[in-house]
């Protein structure tokens, strides 16, 4: 309709427009790219569970019990209880060693089994004395009536790691001992003596070097409040992906799989599309319907079905003879197979389409040329369909490249095995870990959410040049 | 005005007395019968403590709590807890019940049950509502579980982050010592950290040896008689084999290991010898697994459901598992086909399989919304930890082996009744004479080390997989043994380090 | 080579390809063959051998115990709920944006587009550290008061990673529809509700329908975003059924549960067929 050309603007303003397109976009920023920036931050940081979102109070704990240590180094008062203290845990851990002692004595003497009986009673009542340890200190370290209320009892980590084990290694020695278990008596009770003059001797502190005591109890909570802090760690993430055998493996693993499932999945899309476009075959629309089928159905299902199959003692697994379990190759030949399941439904839409738009006008004409089915193919029909085809295969190539449930659920991404990538180093990993099942197992398994992080800016980066490369290119075609 | 007389004031006089005296004593007595000061009882607790009764256990608690109990039993108060589930479908209605017989107990108490898909799940939500100020957790109340059940190994990373709450801190370390004599000492040590106790266990577990005895006439007494059962039965031509097992990794090496003095993990050593996944008594366990266990499996699957599958359908007389499995053994093969065998000892050495416990845990949820939410969920512990009642249910529904001294003489006396008493008191016996699994923080990363072990029965299946005898693939497998572990204790050692 | 032949030869011809069309096409769909056999199974076992269904027997146990259990009722309510937000959501906010850049200009519109295009595919590159990231920023906000830990956020989020494909491919729809509609109208002195609702709208009737399609499938879809959230979805639903040791335990009770799931998705796929591929054609084909 040949019209005076009306200024854009003026027919549609800006205003509309932007009240048009502002609201998904504010979703998608919301939802979408904060995660984004959050995953980019991570990435620099030593991010892991346990720093990651910690317990406040657990920090608030640690906080008071370094002020409340500090504190109580200046109390006189604290000071002379503390000899008290001493006294107490002393006798506990003195009658202790005392016990153990003569156990070791009777064992190394290859003494009578029952003369050992009273001594390990003794250490039977003994091993519930030990529990109340924390609680006598708690009396004379009092730090919630001085004003600094914690959980944490003032006896450094280590100290407390040692008293625990004291613990159970006396609760046992009972067991073993009506077990008959002598070489096993016998470790327990050499494991636990040092153990006992170990601790014994760091108690006596609390006479001999008072200062010193409270010192190793401000170093031990010191040192957890540091682990329990995010670090910005720079660029240490990405030296030890470039490091890791795993790394390159999984690089390795994923571009493979492009190369091959890709072609793999276009031909089929594009053979099969035209294969039930042909009319020499009878009931085209119903059996085209029926080959969407993979489409349509939820993913949870297929992989299960594909899986089952798959498997060694299932059907596709004992068809051809392979062991998705042992064999690397093997299941990643099935994670192929059922890819291209997967996409050809969409590459066998896309074809069709770009097939319904081929008039009908220029395949008569090029009959009425003379040319052959097999020029009508490939001097007609593909160059015209080339364009929406190449322009699938790219957007499934980006499927591929992001590879992740598929390896996960088929087999949690291959037997587990040794890792061997020349000139960085081996390691031991599931050996069809492809880039994002990389990450998640860095998540999920070890919870190295900073080093995970990392890689997925990797992974990222990776995407861009392919899709950079894909516009070079598709500018290039136009 | 007229004085009084002597007689009139004298009179008066006494009778101020008499008043003052007669009001006195009213008020005394009052006082003294409704404080409940007379003992009423038995022994006099110290100040501020008093006794609660639950089952057949009298613990001595501190007094605002043993009231809290007497209300509670009484219907006088009004609380709701939460109690998160995540075990197996098959396992849960054990809990629904006994959770029942608790509210009939205590009518006070209103306990939902919130179930979980699995364990992560239920710990996410745990650690969710612990990422806010104490303050602020209010307002999940029944978001996350006040009071769930899992296995022991997580202990330590969980009190150290200060997502459970130790039990001394609200009913004192005399009632938890009390507690300690009706409960096996290495349960109570499992569920003990950095000398508090996290909660308490209520069934044990360990691995042992389910024996097909339809296939099998006598009783392996050493692995010598039990390598030639395997022997006989191992010909994968027919489909048999001599003996199943998951195999995931160091769970299920242990007992070979700490057979041949080998260990892989022991917090009470000192650092240097505190990991020893490559000690040579350890890599000599594990190559006599692979030797001697190993080359009689089918090792085209070592998940759970495939290798127990192979016992079910009767080809593998041998099933190395843990009461997990009981359910599903008795379901297959029948109550009287089949008995439990602890590991037979190797010339005079005992294998020592790893124990777990189930314990009941209360998670710092507990201590927002008010000091009876916290007393409830601690009852609740107790309850089913110490009530035989509670405990039975658990044994007779789900095949849990109890850890409660009474209710394993129970067992043992019955064993005639039930032919399953018989096998649940079989892995009482091996639990008894274990070591528990590490609970320290630093045991997570060392599970880590399992992908090598893994990598280890890759080997041998693919070198089954090329057409080489077993004891040939055996061999190949048994070379790459002191590399792999070599490696893996040098990776760990550098996790732990960190 | 010359034109086939007329007659009988080709006849014979049609028939033998026919044929061999049903076979390729039933073996490729022979998964799904499976999975019905293994869902009506009788044993709790893996299916390995179509004879064992004579072996074993055949029931529709496993399809009543799942339809009565009430679980599966309150995921499918909240499923459905989900749903049906997503759709209303996706089709108030993603029509209108692609209408805006299609017909409109304004600075940025075409960087944006881009952005979209390759955020669309890259975006998946973040996975799991996306949704660990959201849940982290979920839960600071509740720690400020704002608790989105609840069914209804699922929508948002679907709707909101659904943004920058659909975007596009809608935009590539409406700019098959002539501007000298809106032009024409716009002269007339039509005013923008008049172009918008009685000439935009109808016009664009598939692309409403074609939203509406992908917002239920992806909603109803999804499960690992509603697993981390802790939400009661079907998806998830089915995921803990799949994923546990129950999975593999019970193939035939998961196999009977993925059907059921399956179902309303196959269904409402067959009734689409025709609006799905032109979005397609029109979308990548022209675009």
């Amino acid at each position: 309709m040949a019209s005076r050309p009306i200024s854009r603007k003026v027919l549609f303003p800006t205003r509309v427009a932007l009240i048009l397109v502002l609201p998904s976009l504010i979703l998608y920023l919301f939802f979408n790219i904060w995660p984004m920036i959050f995953s980019i931050g991570v990435a620099f940081t030593n991010a892991d569970r346990i720093n990651i979102l910690p317990n406040p109070e657990k920090i608030q704990d640690l906080k008071n019990a370094i002020s409340c240590a500090e504190y109580l180094k200046t109390s006189t008062e604290r000071r002379e209880k503390a000899v008290d203290l001493l006294h107490r845990v002393d006798s506990i851990l003195g009658s202790l060693e005392e016990n153990l002692t003569e156990i070791k004595a009777l064992l190394d003497t290859n003494s009578s089994w029952s003369q050992i009986e009273p001594y390990v009673n003794n250490v039977m009542r003994l091993s519930t004395k030990i529990k109340s340890i924390p609680a006598y200190v708690g009396e004379v370290f009092d730090c919630g009536k001085l004003g600094y209320p914690t959980k944490i009892v003032l006896i450094p980590g280590d100290i407390l790691d040692k008293l625990n084990s004291l613990y159970t290694i006396s609760s046992r020695i009972p067991m073993l001992y009506l077990a008959n278990e002598a070489s096993e008596l016998y470790k327990d009770t050499t494991t636990g003596l040092n153990l006992t003059s170990e601790v014994r001797g760091f108690f006596n502190k609390l006479e001999t070097n008072y200062e010193g005591y409270l010192d190793e109890v401000v170093k031990s909570n010191k040192e957890e409040l540091d682990r329990l802090e995010l670090k910005y760690v720079g660029f240490e993430n990405f030296e030890r992906l470039r490091r890791d055998p795993r790394f390159y493996n999984s690089l390795y693993k994923t571009l493979l799989f492009v190369a091959t499932s890709v072609p793999l999945k276009v031909s089929v899309g594009v053979l099969l599309a035209l294969f039930y476009s042909t009319p020499l075959i009878y009931g085209r629309k119903a059996l085209r319907a029926l080959l969407l089928v993979p489409w349509a159905l939820p993913f949870l299902l297929s992989a299960m079905t594909w899986k089952f199959l798959s498997l060694p003692s299932g059907q596709m697994g004992k068809t051809l003879g392979i062991n998705i379990n042992v064999n690397e190759w093997h299941a990643f030949l099935v994670y192929n197979l059922f890819e291209a399941w997967l996409a050809y439904p969409f590459i066998m839409t896309v074809t069709m389409g770009a097939l319904s738009g081929i008039s009908k006008d220029v395949i008569e004409a090029s009959m009425i040329d003379g040319a052959g089915v097999r020029t009508r193919l490939f001097k007609v029909v593909f160059p015209l369909i080339a364009k929406p085809v190449t322009l699938a295969a790219i957007l499934t190539t980006g499927a591929s490249l992001q590879a992740f449930l598929v390896p996960l659920v088929i087999n949690g991404a291959g037997p587990t095995g040794e890792i061997y990538v020349q000139g960085v180093g081996s390691t031991v990993g599931p050996k069809n870990e492809m880039l994002i099942v990389f990450g998640y197992n860095k998540i999920m398994i070890d919870w190295e959410y900073g080093y995970a992080a990392s890689l997925y800016i990797v992974v990222i980066l990776i995407i861009l040049i392919y899709v950079s490369i894909w516009f070079i290119a598709s500018r290039k075609m136009r | 005005m007229r004085y009084l007389s002597r007689r009139e004031a004298i009179s008066k006089t006494t009778a101020v007395i008499l008043v003052v005296v007669i009001v006195v004593a009213a008020a005394s007595a009052f006082i003294l019968l409704r404080g409940g000061i007379l003992p009423a009882g038995p022994s006099p607790a110290p100040t501020g403590y008093a006794q609660v009764t639950i089952g057949n256990v009298t613990l001595t608690v501190p007094a605002s709590f043993a009231q809290f109990v007497e209300k509670a039993k009484k219907g006088e108060v009004s609380v709701k807890i939460y109690f998160g589930l995540a075990h197996s479908m098959e396992e849960r209605p054990a809990f629904y019940s006994v959770i029942n017989m608790f509210k009939n107990e205590y009518p006070g108490i209103d306990v939902a049950v919130s179930e979980y898909a699995d364990w992560s799940t239920m710990q996410s939500k745990i650690i969710a509502v612990t990422t806010f100020p104490k303050d602020q957790r209010a307002a999940f109340i029944g978001q996350a579980p006040d009071v769930f059940s899992w296995a022991h190994d997580w202990i330590g990373g969980m009190a150290d982050a200060e997502y459970i709450i130790a039990l001394e801190d609200y009913i004192g370390t005399e009632a938890v010592s009390q507690i300690s004599e009706y409960i096996i000492p290495v349960a109570m040590t499992a569920v003990t950290y950095r000398l508090k106790t996290y909660g308490l266990p209520y069934a044990g577990e360990a691995l042992a040896i389910y024996v097909n005895t339809e296939l099998v006439s006598t009783l392996p007494a050493t692995f010598s008689d039990l390598k030639a059962i395997m022997e006989q039965f191992y010909k994968p031509a027919e489909g048999t084999y001599g003996i199943a097992g998951e195999l995931a990794g160091m769970y299920h090496l242990n007992a070979w290991v700490t057979a041949f003095g080998g260990y892989f993990y022991d917090p009470a050593l000192p650092p240097e010898t505190r990991l020893a996944i490559n000690s040579t008594q350890t890599k000599e366990g594990v190559k006599f697994f692979i030797r001697n266990v190993l080359r009689y499996m089918d090792v085209r699957d070592l998940s759970l459901v495939y290798q127990r599958k192979l016992f079910g359908d009767g080809k593998v007389p041998f099933y190395i598992s843990g009461p997990w499995d009981i359910a599903y053994v008795k379901d297959k093969l029948g109550l009287g086909n089949f008995t439990v065998i602890p590991y037979p000892k190797i010339d005079d050495k005992t294998p020592r399989p790893w124990s777990g416990f189930r314990n009941l845990y209360i998670s710092v949820m507990a201590e927002a919304g008010g000091i009876e939410r916290t007393y409830a969920s601690i009852l609740l512990v107790l309850y089913m930890a110490l009530n035989d009642n509670a405990i039975m249910e658990f044994v007779n529904r789900n095949g849990y082996v109890p850890v409660k001294t009474s209710v394993a003489a129970y067992v043992e006396a019955h064993t005639g009744e039930n032919p399953l008493y018989d096998i649940i008191y079989g892995f009482y016996k091996q639990v008894l004479v274990t070591k528990p699994m590490p609970n320290d923080a630093a045991m997570q990363k060392v599970w880590g080390a399992d992908t090598y072990f893994q990598a280890l029965w890759s080997e041998y299946a693919t070198a089954l997989g090329e057409g080489l005898p077993e004891d040939q693939a055996a061999e190949r497998a048994v070379s790459k043994v002191d590399d792999q572990l070599n490696a893996a204790q040098e990776e760990i050692l550098g996790k732990l380090g960190s | 080579m010359r034109e086939l032949g007329s007659g009988s030869s080709r006849v014979l011809l049609k028939i033998a390809l026919t044929i061999i069309g049903v076979f390729v096409a039933v073996s490729i769909v022979y998964p799904l063959i499976y999975i019905v056999a293994q869902a009506v199974l009788a044993r709790e076992e893996i299916l390995t051998d179509l004879s064992d269904l004579w072996k074993y027997g055949v029931t529709l146990e496993k399809f009543k115990s799942i339809l009565s259990n009430w679980e599966f009722y309150e995921a499918l309510r909240n499923t459905l709920i989900v749903a049906f937000m997503s759709i209303i959501l996706a089709v108030a906010v993603i029509i209108p944006a692609a209408y805006g850049f299609s017909r409109f200009e304004f600075l940025g519109k075409n960087t944006m587009l881009y952005i979209y295009l390759i955020v669309s595919q890259a975006g998946g590159g973040f996975g799991v550290i996306a949704i660990l990231a959201l849940y982290i920023f979920m839960l600071r906000l509740s720690a400020y008061g704002i608790s989105l830990f609840h069914l209804y956020v699922l929508p948002f989020i679907y709707v909101a990673g659904m943004v920058p494909f659909q975007t596009w491919l809608m935009k590539s729809y409406f700019d098959q529809l002539p501007r000298e509609l809106d032009e024409a109208a716009f002269i007339d002195g039509a005013s923008w509700s008049d172009i918008i609702f009685k000439i935009v709208l109808p016009a664009s009737k598939s692309s409403f329908i074609i939203i509406a399609l992908f917002a239920f499938m992806g909603a109803w879809g999804e499960f690992i975003i509603a697993d981390i959230l802790g939400l009661n979805t079907l998806g998830r639903f089915i995921y803990r059924v799949a994923m546990g040791p129950v999975g593999i335990d019970n193939p035939s009770t998961y196999a009977a549960s993925s059907i059921i799931y399956a179902v309303p998705i196959v269904l409402l796929f067959v009734i689409a067929q025709k609006y799905i591929g032109e979005a397609y054609r029109r979308g990548i084909v022209k675009g």
